[in-house]
């Protein structure tokens, strides 16, 4: 009885070496800030989206005005791995990974009021494993 | 009663195999900075159609990104957009730059190992101060925003308390 047990812990512990949880986040930029309702198309100017969400990330020029992107980035990565205990080698790893972003566009006419704006939230959406 | 001895016997090992695996730890912190911080005081002296572009110059230094408007390059006419204070033909504006972005990066990366679970963190903040330059090379407009201020120092424990996803 004794033996059996000692060797299904010992079997147990040799489970425990072989397997790995990884569970990484990654986040790149801030928050987006300020309320996109706030702006209004032909009537918001460049100034009133700078007050209102700051610098952009990026700002494009296109053929007829400018446009500002602002972006938060986030991954929620995690992986099992079972590997054998003694040589290291990796029998079955699994990973999942999911990178969402928040973003804003905001787009300008030559006069920099606002033609259009888009603005797209998944950050919020990523599943925590 | 031998058999009771026993089954202890393996519960107190499968605690202390329980045990050393759990304290068969690691940590690890890492700090990224890039450039230098932006002097506040400085950003708090920019004035719309006042401060020139030599006058950022001498503040901040060289900026990080520099962009100029290429309106010779695409072909419309320029016209109906040269309409505002001090604007000039689009050969002068070509080589005048429309906005500078200066930049402060820090990145706080933490990582804690245990013997089945591992945890790891990476989060990258900025300050940014991007200025657009009107035509008379004066500021026209202006955003800061203190993104390294939002940077939890702790990983996950820090952004709890700082309101954060």
């Amino acid at each position: 009885m004794r033996s059996v047990l000692l060797d299904s812990v010992l079997a147990l512990v040799l489970v425990c070496l072989a397997c790995g949880c990884t569970v990484a986040r990654t986040y790149k930029g801030s928050p987006l800030r300020g309320d996109p309702n706030k702006i209004v198309p032909g009537q918001s100017t460049r100034t009133d989206v700078l007050r209102e969400f700051g610098p952009p990330t990026q700002i494009f020029h296109q053929t007829n005005g400018d446009a500002f992107v602002y972006t938060f980035e986030r991954l929620n990565y995690s992986s099992l791995r079972v590997r054998d205990p003694i040589t290291g080698t990796n029998w079955f790893t699994y990973t999942r990974s999911f990178e969402n972003r928040d973003r804003l566009l905001v787009v300008f006419d030559f006069h920099g009021v606002v033609r259009d704006i888009a603005f797209d939230r998944h950050t919020q959406e990523i599943p925590p494993l | 009663m031998k058999e009771t001895h026993s089954g202890r016997s393996v519960i107190r090992n499968l605690a202390i195999a329980a045990a050393l695996g759990l304290s068969v730890t690691g940590c690890v912190m890492g700090r990224v900075y890039r450039d230098h911080p932006l002097n506040e005081a400085n950003i708090a002296r920019l004035q719309r159609g006042v401060t020139t572009k030599a006058e950022v110059l001498a503040m901040f230094g060289p900026p990080q990104e520099i962009d100029a408007r290429e309106l010779t390059a695409i072909g419309i006419p320029f016209e109906p957009f040269l309409n505002r204070r001090g604007d000039k033909p689009p050969e002068e504006r070509i080589v005048s730059a429309r906005w500078f972005r200066y930049t402060y990066s820090r990145a706080n990366a933490m990582a804690l190992l245990l013997l089945l679970f591992n945890y790891a963190e990476f989060d990258q903040k900025n300050d940014s101060l991007v200025i657009f330059f009107d035509g008379d090379n004066r500021v026209e407009d202006f955003a800061f925003r203190k993104g390294t201020e939002e940077l939890p120092r702790f990983g996950f424990l820090s952004r709890r308390n700082m309101g954060q996803p």
